[in-house]
């Protein structure tokens, strides 16, 4: 980070508990102004709640949190320049597109023609012009979104947070309002952090992600930093579709720059790592994503598999099957293959690409991107 | 399966449709019953005394208004109906005012005690009235607000705080969490969040509750038998109620009649037009 | 998290009256039923548990008791079945449900003294709706039934009380049959269940929890019955009337000559109370199912 990139919003230490269960724990980023922040993680992990607690609408336990340099520990919510755009969206009923929008000021007491004239520049900014004098019942899921995030831009707020805003619409929905809220980043230049439990929501907006798990920040990188060089099995599993494939593999050799493992049913291949196995290590685990398997050409598969299910995408194939001993595989590979249930199929590892988990989980093979 | 449902026993088109002609003639049996004695005495309330005794089922020969008038004047319902309608509208207004904070607070606030004060409110509905008779005289003897509309409008309040708590809890706890933390988001103080946000969302809820309070309160009486004595204060179903203790000696069966008639068109029309609500109102509590 | 002034501001209203004008009184009832009391401006004079021993010898408060029971018991069969039974009759299918629903609902929104005039007009022996039209279909016997005799002013009242709940209920057993998943029906169907296999093993397993509530407020509603016998009976509530409810008026009140013994009448509302709450007690007791999810 250079010197001149000021931080927009600094979580420190933060710890949240709920009762004696610790909801997170010791949470520390720095977001950088204009930088677009994705709170990754499956459902329970605390990432809703870091948000909550970033807006203020829950208290922080422990740590400090600043937004533009600014202690907001103990400010409350509308103090803090922040602005919210909910799940459900959160648009008052009995209030019209208009007076949902300026609800913000007239709360704030601010002229009634402020109201109208800063409403009717957000309507614009949105194309919801027309929808300004409608009820929300009235509005379809896209608009209903637009209103919801007009509320946020009438804040003027230094950061925007999205809590899963996307995850009510449709497939097709989904991905024109993340090109629209990409778009809407750009314009504002404005902080955003976004929440969601959506993968490739977070591999494609964000800046950095945060991966969370079980209230603790399992690693922070950009998306594809965090694809190709995961901090440990939690990260590696969760970040990548399909899900990374892991098999136990016997520890053949261990050097200081290599360790050769083999798979059941496979031959011994070396795999490149950074860190160093702590004392003798009979299996460990091996961690393939399934793009990195290709057919292998006679004599030189890595592993065979038995097939089970084989799903015909057009432009790539999924093969589902099971190694010697049980352990599944699923296989990405480019263009149509036609392969029998049962058969067996002969791949090769790109062994490059190849991760070693040690038993805390930790990722032996960082490679820098 | 195939097999079982093969040898299921199936009803025959025939028997379907005596079925069908069962229900028709039960369901019919009733309402028709129903139907029949209400209209019959609101006919009969513009029938002459004679006629009454000696008409049997048929309609009255000419319209005799003036049976409204005896009742209205000489049977004091004119003085009885606006005593009814401003107590009643009085109370479920405070009814209403009172209820829709607490209510709002115990579905929504978290503090020490809460279940436990929602369980002492809702406990109100299993206490039988009647046992009420004596310490609440006693209660408005000592606040000198015995024998007034006041009194008893305070009272009127505190029976109907039970249900109004427990149905507007069960209202506001079904609103979006969302929305609260929205209002804050966009700077509502509480009372903000209650009175710009939650109250206004809860007015489907509150209109439930009004209704079916200002039913129940125009139509109690043994409340306001206990705590009114002097005729001056009387409402409509204690007029009423003498109206039927004199018939016993004039006999005047039509006069008694319009009295019904003009205390039961007003409830009559309410729910004619507000059915749907009053109903789901009433059954929310029960049915989760 | 809405701050502790605002909650105490918001339920302080609601207590103060909840508890000044109905709490209170509750335990009044209890303080004053070990009195003797002869008037609102008397002294009282502690007897302990005397006013309880003397109704534990009152022949009167013994038939009170009796009525209140057959109502309980006798109507609570009557209404919860024929409730049911047309629950299921308007529900299968037949035009005009909510028509029906109307007006079996009707009774419960109209005055019980409009209603016991109502009645008395149908009872009447003379000019009755009843009699005239047992005359009419040439029943000249029946035409003849004194209907609020005193042999059967309590049965003609009862009648007249099963018709007004059952629509009561009515509503809210359909509410819960409402509430059960059409599908159910057509797994069942597929399965080839008979109507009465459907019957209990969807419709009434489905609707336990309203069933269970339907008779905890029968139950609420039949011991404090006062209005309709009340009104039904007139200014000299014959005995073949008296609930609870309404010896605990005549005793506190009297009828046309004031009696005032209000330390006694205040123990037959104790007794109401317990009473309600045993029975509500040993209805959760019985009815007790694991909650259904559905």
């Amino acid at each position: 980070m250079t010197a001149d990139t000021k931080i927009s919003l600094s979580i420190e230490n933060v710890e949240k508990y709920y009762g004696g269960y610790r909801a997170l724990s010791d949470i520390d980023i720095s977001v950088v102004e204009g930088e677009f922040l994705v709170l990754v993680g499956p459902s329970g992990c605390g990432k809703s709640t870091l948000m909550r607690c970033i807006a203020g609408l829950e208290k922080i336990d422990a740590g400090t949190l600043r937004i533009g340099g600014r202690d907001v520990t103990s400010a409350i919510p509308s103090e803090r320049g922040v602005a919210m755009v909910f799940q459900s969206y959160a648009l008052y009923p009995h209030m019209t597109v208009a007076d949902n929008i300026g609800f913000p000021l007239r709360i704030a007491k601010r002229p009634k023609a402020e109201i109208k004239a800063r409403v009717a520049e957000v309507g614009r900014l949105l194309k919801i012009e027309g929808l300004l004098s409608r009820r929300p019942r009235e509005l379809s899921g896209g608009q209903r979104q637009r209103v919801a995030i007009g509320r946020a831009l009438v804040h003027q707020p230094q950061i925007y947070l999205f809590d899963e805003p996307l995850s009510n619409l449709d497939a097709a929905l989904r991905v024109e309002m993340r090109v629209e809220l990409a778009r809407l980043h750009n314009a504002t230049g404005t902080t955003m952090v976004y929440v969601t439990h959506d993968q490739v929501e977070a591999m494609t907006m964000a800046n950095r992600i945060v991966v969370m798990n079980g209230g603790v920040i399992e690693q922070i990188g950009a998306p594809l930093e965090l694809f190709n060089n995961p901090a440990n099995r939690f990260v590696a599993g969760f970040i990548g579709q399909p899900t990374t494939n892991f098999v136990n593999g016997r520890v053949v050799s261990a050097d200081a720059g290599a360790i050769t493992v083999e798979l059941p049913g496979g031959k011994p291949f070396p795999v490149a790592v950074t860190e160093r196995l702590k004392g003798p290590t009979p299996t460990l685990e091996v961690g393939i994503r399934p793009q990195f398997f290709s057919l292998a050409q006679d004599g030189a598969a890595d592993l065979t598999i038995t097939v089970d299910v084989v799903e015909q995408l057009g432009d790539e194939t999924l093969i589902y099957g099971e190694l010697d001993g049980d352990q599944s595989i699923t296989v990405q590979v480019a263009g149509q293959h036609h392969v029998a249930r049962g058969a067996r199929l002969d791949l090769a590892v790109d062994h490059d690409k190849v991760m070693l988990f040690d038993d805390r989980g930790l990722n032996l093979c960082r490679r820098p991107s | 399966m195939a097999g079982i449902s093969q040898t299921a026993p199936r009803r025959s088109p025939l028997m379907r449709l005596g079925g069908r002609i069962l229900a028709y003639s039960l369901v019919w049996a009733w309402a028709a019953f129903t139907i029949a004695s209400m209209v019959w005495v609101v006919l009969s309330a513009f029938k002459s005394k004679r006629e009454v005794l000696r008409s049997g089922f048929r309609l009255p020969s000419e319209a005799n208004w003036e049976n409204f008038g005896t009742a209205w004047t000489v049977g004091k319902l004119g003085a009885y109906f606006p005593n009814s309608l401003i107590l009643v509208t009085v109370s479920v207004v405070i009814v209403l005012v009172v209820s829709a904070p607490a209510a709002y607070v115990l579905s929504r606030a978290k503090f020490r005690g809460r279940e436990t004060l929602t369980n002492v409110f809702v406990l109100g509905m299993a206490i039988p009235i009647p046992m009420l008779f004596i310490p609440v005289f006693s209660v408005l003897a000592w606040l000198r607000l015995n024998d007034s509309l006041t009194g008893v409008s305070l009272v009127f309040v505190a029976i109907s705080i039970p249900f109004t708590v427990y149905l507007l809890t069960g209202f506001f706890s079904s609103l979006p969490k969302e929305l609260e933390s929205a209002a804050i988001l966009d700077g509502c103080t509480d009372f903000q969040v209650f009175r710009y946000v939650m109250l206004p969302m809860a007015g489907p809820g509150l209109a439930t509750a009004g209704i079916l309070n200002f039913i129940w309160l125009w139509n109690e009486y043994q409340l306001s038998l206990v705590l009114l004595n002097s005729p001056d204060n009387r409402t409509l179903p204690l007029g009423l109620y003498a109206l039927q203790n004199a018939m016993q000696y004039t006999n005047n069966w039509p006069g008694l009649f319009a009295g019904v008639t003009i205390i039961i068109v007003p409830t009559i029309i309410v729910y004619a037009i507000l059915s749907e609500r009053m109903i789901s109102g009433m059954t929310m509590g029960a049915v989760k | 998290m809405i701050r502790g002034r605002m909650i105490a501001g918001f339920l302080t209203p609601a207590i103060l009256v909840y508890g000044f004008f109905f709490l209170l009184p509750t335990l009044f009832t209890f303080y004053y039923s070990l009195f003797d009391w002869s008037g609102f401006g008397e002294e009282k004079t502690f007897v302990g548990l005397q006013n309880y021993v003397r109704l534990w010898n009152d022949y009167v408060f013994w038939l009170s008791l009796w009525n209140t029971v057959m109502i309980l018991l006798v109507g609570g069969v009557f209404i919860m079945g024929l409730a049911f039974l047309y629950t299921i009759l308007i529900n299968s299918g037949i035009w005009g449900k909510k028509f029906f629903r109307f007006i079996f609902f009707l009774p419960n929104i109209v005055s019980v003294v409009a209603l016991s005039a109502m009645w008395a007009y149908i009872y009447n022996p003379r000019i009755g709706l009843l009699n005239t039209a047992f005359a009419s279909v040439g029943l000249e016997g029946l035409s003849k039934t004194l209907w609020t005799s005193p042999d059967n002013i309590f049965w003609a009242m009862l009648a007249a009380l099963i018709w007004v709940f059952t629509g009561f209920f009515l509503i809210l057993i359909m509410a819960g049959v409402d509430k059960i998943p059409a599908d159910m029906y057509e797994a069942a169907d597929l399965a080839g269940a008979s109507l009465w296999q459907k019957f209990r093993l969807i419709t009434v397993p489905m609707t336990w929890d309203v069933l269970t509530i339907s008779f905890v407020i029968w139950v609420i509603n039949a011991i404090k019955m006062f209005e309709f016998p009340f009104a039904f009976g007139l200014l000299q509530v014959p005995q073949q009337l008296y609930t609870l409810g309404i010896y605990l008026y005549v005793m506190g009140f009297g009828k046309r000559e004031p009696i005032y013994q209000l330390g006694y009448a205040t123990a037959i509302g104790v007794v109401m109370l317990v009473l309600a709450f045993v029975m509500i007690v040993v209805i959760r007791r019985l009815m007790r199912t694991d909650s259904l999810e559905f």
